[in-house]
């Protein structure tokens, strides 16, 4: 049985097969197209996870199935109110859009199941968890109606048993307060997150004004804080005054002020999740606990959960935003369709995307006359090299296999250095991803020497938790300002070469880890192909590229791959002045005759689609 | 009602139309206009900045070259904005050849002998390609600030934006649509398009003459001319009764008419066409144009032409064509005389040259860009024409009408701009041009590149290197050729499009022939290579990068310029598909297609270069797989093509049309055109005999 889930049209959008029962494929369709966060109807996605599941073709999907329930939503869209100067057009009254497109786009024909977003959610996290038994929190910023839920699974049985409603919601608080930080709402979140160890929660008070707390599992915002219907500006002026600053300007001096708000937010956060945690165990008592939705993506407070929760165990979906709801929406359609649960396993990697093999890669070398070290049927020399680069505190890019789906990279599409360079940090921020200084890496380390140098007991494939370093190395570069680390473990089993890279590494340095962020740089969505590979090294300053087989070092790119990766055409000139042109509004002597002409809901600022 | 009950209402089909409807009459508010903001405003890459007292603009590094700095403030200037769209600003030999540029220097040659001395000459180059009506609007009153003493508005191709049946269209937009279609079918669509254009072109016109005097400037109102001897194949949308097989059937019977010189049965063909499709398309008009000229009747050919133009730019599903329609220049003209401005109507200047009023590829590179000489008349017409104007004041006065003796001549780019520009132009009309007759299309080609090889002979390097550059090894812009392509500025855009692009690869060969070019066999060659090894994984020949024509596209290509996002399914919305490859012609191929009917009675024929079929299939609408063997004999070594033949669909208009209005009236995007077939795949592998099972490592790897 084939089933496919979508998520679409909000966040990032991402398609999934399930092939009886098992997920043999799912990726996001940004990788594809290039555009980050990029939100269409995945229609690269679902042609590549046709192609993985066998040469597939539409008639051959049993179902397809969707995160979210549309006319739900456009209940709750509604009780906002129709506001024309939001969006004049009303597009988003089409609740028969997403049916539509997957039927006429598509070219499908077949079964189409909508599920509710946080059922989803909850399912994307449950069915893959292999826990027979689970309780299941969702928290993110809005779905239909639900922004949390507490539920429970058992087998082939998932139901949630509260939840909590628009417009009260974490998600929305974090957002907001990410908005009122200068960064972008749905995107930057974790930015703030990254910030807050740097401040101290002086502004609890504030944030308690904002957030209350409820009976049960409920909670509350302060509404003369927030207005979520305006995409311009999540909050309203009483905010700034409550706060004492006014908003601060993207990209301008971050201040210890901000940094303080954004500790006293997650604070705040995680004292709330700590509450109704606890509230969830008392309703749904389990030694486990499955999380997913957009606030489950932060790993600080997964593990303060974690520590000071009720649930020993905790699993959080490696995709736990709401492109990773299409796992949870295609599951459901499984056990709706077949009265049986997925797979019982655990999902143990997320290596389900596209992979491009040596032979590929050999002839694009030579097309583009690259001068590479050529390692085929040689792994061996290809890791020494590869760890005598990172030993000479070389930043590498690491291009291997099928490429990893959910927000982080994991071996398959990594940008790799030595965590113990004092230096690196820096390097990495400034010269290659091109971000914000104050933003932490994340360590890999082998699985087997994770006790050695982590306050961690337990396997974390996914880099979804934190934990102290507590390793009698120095390891400058991946240790946050609070000693913390969030930590990937790499096995064997499900990432060999990686691993057996680390062993080299460790092997020679007696350093069992490795800095492991994205392959890509800020604005970007992780690479996908080679070429996307080779763009990126060309666009940043990494020094070398171990690309599947092949090492190339910075001295083997010609210039004049530099300068073309970078070289604007003419047509893309072109394409950016129409699109300029076309997000113009019509001009009042036009208005008459293409009133209400607007162009795409593509080009529509995101907040339009985020909160109405 | 509760939100939930009125969010189940709007879920169905009644409660969307009911709620569209009352959008429409204006029930929940309209946007507001953003209010106009005080002080110096920025004009296009024009920013405004105050030094030492007094405004100057400052021109930002931008498609039109250096950076450049102006007073607004200009004592001693006579100063000519230029507006417009793609025209105007000299695609594609901008930025160094540019109407702008050849005005500026013929105005300054040309000075009257009552012209105070030292008195300069600028025409400020206002003009941005693809620029719609409403930009213009604004760019227009901004300018006020740069006190202009003439505006000249070399506009009107693009002021269909917006209007059309594009993608993007607003819910309140398709609402009309479906009120249109009530009361007739497909073509009233056509007719309110027309009506809606006319009445644009009227606002336009008028409020740019108003804007620039009301800057204290002079309004000169140059309308421009379009290619009549352009051709193009725009599909018919749904007609009544299941006319548009005939349609087709029609079609085909005059072209085969015309092929053999039996133009009484060409013109009874077209002339059937042009009843049922009353002028939707243009494409009996032009098969008309044909057999008048095949009879030697040039005049009547011209007026056939001109009918052609009318419905050029109002189709959703293909390349809405940028032109000034006649009856828009006829607007245009009423209007700038009802204000009493001076007017050029450049089709006129152009057909004044020649007794048949030929406006052909002598004076275009495509529909609507004049080339070198064609910016050179236009100019020219448009410099004697402002001597003639009184500027108002006499310190700025440019004296009267320059001596005969000494008529002002147009400068010339250098002839690397000239090759540059035949070599976009090559590349842009290949790309985007339906292909009518591709014979016509490739001629026409040849001749671009051979003009561009006659001006520099750095064009057949770049040639060579854009051959080079359709291996499938590496995309453009990492390949290696690229630099050695690049050797003549402006064509990153030819260069880096990854695209095969069958009728320019087809021309570059017979022209880089015709040089006896060495190399060609070797870079043939190495391209060949490629694709032979891309046969192993398979190659997804219906992605755009194998389609010979661009514009067969479905609404969301249009508005994904960069084509990553491209539709999952290739829909045909013409009898004919084509896709080409390059082989070795050596080994069997095999053909692995999923495709489905769009209509019932569908059928599918595949041939090979024009052979076969090699395959004949019925289709029902669900996917199904099939299969052919391509044997070596039917393969070339090099270019092949692979065509499907679809049916016609004979399901009568009324039906899909209903369905589309229907759509219209939630505010839904509707197609109002015809598919004849759908492809969910089309993939060509090496043959190997019996199937070989797919390993994982082959499931992971992504070939398209």
């Amino acid at each position: 049985m084939n089933i496919i889930g979508i998520s679409a049209f909000y966040h990032e959008s991402l398609c999934c097969l399930l092939q009886d029962g098992e997920l043999v494929a799912a990726v996001a369709e940004e990788r594809f197209t290039r555009v980050k966060f990029d939100r269409r109807l995945p229609i690269n996605a679902f042609r590549y996870c046709l192609e993985a599941g066998g040469d597939l073709n539409p008639a051959d999907i049993d179902c397809i199935a969707y995160y979210e329930q549309p006319s739900k939503k456009l209940s709750r869209q509604l009780a906002m109110g129709l506001d024309a100067s939001v969006d004049p057009t009303f597009r988003w009254v089409d609740a028969g859009r997403p049916e539509r497109e997957v039927r006429e786009r598509l070219g499908y024909a077949g079964r189409f199941l909508t599920f509710e977003h946080h059922l989803s959610h909850a399912a994307s996290s449950f069915y893959y968890s292999g826990f027979d038994e689970a309780a299941v929190l969702t928290v993110d910023g809005v779905g239909e109606w639900a922004t949390t839920t507490y539920g429970r699974g058992c087998g082939a049985a998932l139901e949630l048993l509260e939840e909590v409603r628009f417009p009260n919601s974490l998600g929305l608080l974090y957002s907001a307060i990410t908005d009122f930080l200068g960064f972008r709402v749905l995107s930057d979140e974790y930015k703030v997150m990254g910030l807050a160890p740097y401040g101290v929660p002086r502004f609890k008070e504030e944030m308690a004004t904002l957030l209350r707390p409820g009976p049960a599992g409920q909670f509350s915002l302060n509404m003369e804080f927030f207005d979520f219907a305006q995409p311009a500006r999540m909050f309203t002026d009483a905010l700034p005054a409550l706060l004492g600053i006014p908003q601060r300007v993207p990209e301008s001096e971050i201040t210890h002020v901000h940094k303080d708000i954004a500790r006293s937010l997650q604070v705040v956060l995680e004292e709330m999740l700590l509450e109704k945690v606890c509230h969830l165990h008392s309703v749904a008592p389990s030694r486990n606990l499955c999380m997913a939705g957009g606030v489950a993506l932060n790993c600080v407070a997964v593990r303060r959960l974690r520590e000071e929760g009720p649930f020993p165990e905790v699993f959080v979906q490696p995709a736990a935003g709401d492109s990773g709801a299409a796992l949870g929406a295609a599951a459901l359609a499984h056990v709706e369709l077949t009265g049986e649960r997925p797979s019982a396993s655990r999902l143990e990697h997320v290596y389900l995307g596209p992979a491009y093999g040596s032979e590929r890669v050999a002839a694009l070398l030579d097309a583009a006359a690259l001068d590479a070290h050529d390692h085929r049927d040689a792994e061996e020399a290809l890791l020494e090299a590869v760890v005598d680069r990172l030993c000479a505190q070389q930043v590498i890019g690491w291009f291997q296999g099928r490429m990893e789906f959910g927000p982080r990279a994991l071996g398959a599409r990594s940008i790799l250095a030595d965590p113990r360079d004092p230096a690196m940090r820096d390097k990495l921020n400034a010269l290659v991803k091109k971000r914000e200084g104050f933003r932490p890496f994340a360590p890999a380390i082998l699985a087997e020497r994770l006790g050695e140098h982590m306050d961690l007991d337990r396997d974390s494939p996914f880099m979804t938790e934190t934990c102290q370093v507590n390793s009698a190395l120095a390891l400058p570069a991946i240790t946050h300002v609070d000693g913390s680390a969030r930590v990937q473990t790499v096995s064997h089993a499900t990432n060999p070469r990686f691993a057996r890279l680390i062993e080299r590494f460790f092997a020679r340095t007696g350093c069992p880890l490795l800095v492991n962020t994205s392959f890509n740089v800020r604005g970007e969505p992780i690479v996908n192909t080679p070429e996307d590979a080779i763009r990126c090294m060309a666009n940043s300053e990494l020094d070398a590229l171990a690309l599947e087989d092949f090492l190339i070092d910075r001295e083997g790119l010609p210039a004049q791959v530099r300068r073309s990766t970078r070289l604007k055409t003419f047509s893309e000139q072109l394409a950016r002045e129409r699109i300029a042109s076309a997000e113009a509004s019509v001009h009042p002597r036009l208005s008459s005759d293409i009133e209400g002409w607007r162009p795409g809901e593509e080009s529509l600022p995101s907040g339009v689609y985020t909160f109405v | 009602m509760t939100p939930e009950q009125l969010a189940a209402s709007l879920a169905t089909e009644e409660g969307l139309t009911l709620f569209r409807a009352l959008q429409s009459a204006g029930a929940f508010g309209r946007a507001e206009q953003p209010a106009p903001t005080d002080g110096p405003q920025s004009i296009l890459d024009w920013e405004p900045r105050e030094e030492e007292g007094e405004l100057v603009f400052l021109r930002k590094q931008g498609l039109r070259g250096k950076p450049k700095r102006l007073h607004a403030e200009h004592p001693d200037t006579f100063r000519v904005c230029l507006f417009g769209e793609s025209l105007a600003a000299g695609f594609p030999l901008a930025p160094a050849y540019t109407p702008s540029t050849v005005l500026e220097v013929l105005l300054a040659q040309s000075c009257g002998s009552a012209a105070p001395p030292g008195l300069r000459v600028e025409v400020i180059d206002l003009a941005l390609p693809n620029m719609g009506p409403s930009e213009q609007l604004r760019v227009c009153e901004a300018a006020s600030q740069l006190q202009p003493d003439l505006c000249v508005f070399l506009t009107g191709n693009n002021w269909y934006y917006g209007l059309s049946l594009e993608p993007g269209a607003s819910p309140e937009a398709r609402v009309r649509y479906a009120q249109r279609l009530e009361s007739g079918e497909a073509p009233a669509l056509a007719r309110a398009f027309r009506e809606a254009l006319l009445a644009r072109a009227e606002v336009m016109t008028r409020s740019l003459i108003e804007y620039a005097r009301a800057g204290g400037a002079q309004a000169l109102v140059v309308i421009p001319a379009s290619n009549l001897e352009w051709e193009r194949r725009a599909p018919v949308p749904w007609l009544e009764g299941g006319a548009q097989a005939r349609w087709h059937h029609q079609l085909q019977r005059a072209e085969d008419a015309l092929a053999a010189g039996d133009y009484e049965v060409a013109r009874t063909a077209a002339e059937e066409m042009a009843t049922m499709d009353t002028n939707t398309t243009g494409v009996p008009e032009r098969v008309l144009a044909r057999v008048h000229e095949g009879l030697g009747d040039h005049v009547a050919a011209r007026e056939a032409r001109l009918l052609a133009l009318e419905p050029a730019n109002w189709q959703n599903v293909c390349w809405a064509l940028p032109v000034v329609s006649p009856s828009m220049a006829e607007v245009m003209r009423s209007a700038a005389e009802d204000a009493a401005a001076p007017c050029i109507d450049l089709a006129e200047v152009i057909a004044s040259r020649s007794a048949t009023g030929r406006s052909g590829f002598d004076l275009f590179y495509d529909q609507c860009h004049l080339n070198v000489e064609g910016i050179q008349l236009a100019m020219e017409a448009v410099a004697a024409k402002i001597r003639t104007l009184s500027s108002g004041a006499a310190s700025r006065d440019l004296g009267g009408a320059a001596s005969s003796e000494d008529p002002p001549r147009a400068p010339a780019p250098r002839p690397i701009i000239a090759a540059s520009g035949a070599l976009q132009a090559a590349h842009w009309v290949s790309r985007f041009e339906p292909q009518a007759r591709p014979d016509a299309l490739c001629a026409r080609l040849v001749i671009l590149l051979q003009e561009a090889m006659d001006h520099s002979p750095l064009a057949l390097e770049a040639l060579r290197g854009w051959l080079e550059l359709r291996s499938l090894d590496a995309p453009p812009d990492l390949n290696a050729a690229l630099a050695r392509a690049a050797c003549i500025p402006g064509l990153a855009g030819l260069l880096r499009d990854p695209r095969l692009n069958a009728p320019l690869f087809k021309a570059s060969l017979e022209a880089l022939e015709a040089r006896d070019c060495a190399e060609i066999e070797q870079i043939l060659s190495r391209a060949i290579g490629s694709y032979e090894r891309r046969f192993h994984e398979g190659l997804e020949l219906s992605s755009a990068l194998f389609r010979d024509c661009f514009w067969e596209r479905t609404p969301e290509g249009e508005r994904d310029s960069d084509r990553q996002h491209s539709e999952p399914i290739y829909r045909a919305l013409w009898p004919e598909s084509r896709f080409s490859f390059l082989c070795s012609g050596e080994a069997p191929l095999r053909v692995r297609a999923v495709a489905r009917a769009a209509h019932t009675g569908a059928s599918l024929s595949m041939k090979v270069n024009g052979e076969g079929p090699v395959l004949s299939q019925a289709l029902t609408g669900a996917w199904q797989r099939w299969e052919a063997r391509l044997e070596p004999l039917a393969l070339r070594r090099g270019l092949n093509t692979l065509s499907l033949e679809w049916a016609p669909p004979s399901l009568p208009g009324e039906v899909p049309l209903e369905a589309a209005r229907r759509r219209f009236a939630m505010g839904a995007e509707a197609e109002v055109f015809p598919t004849f077939g759908e492809l969910y795949s089309l993939r060509l592998e090496r043959d190997q005999g019996a199937d070989r099972p797919r390993s994982a490592e082959d499931a992971g790897r992504r070939s398209r």
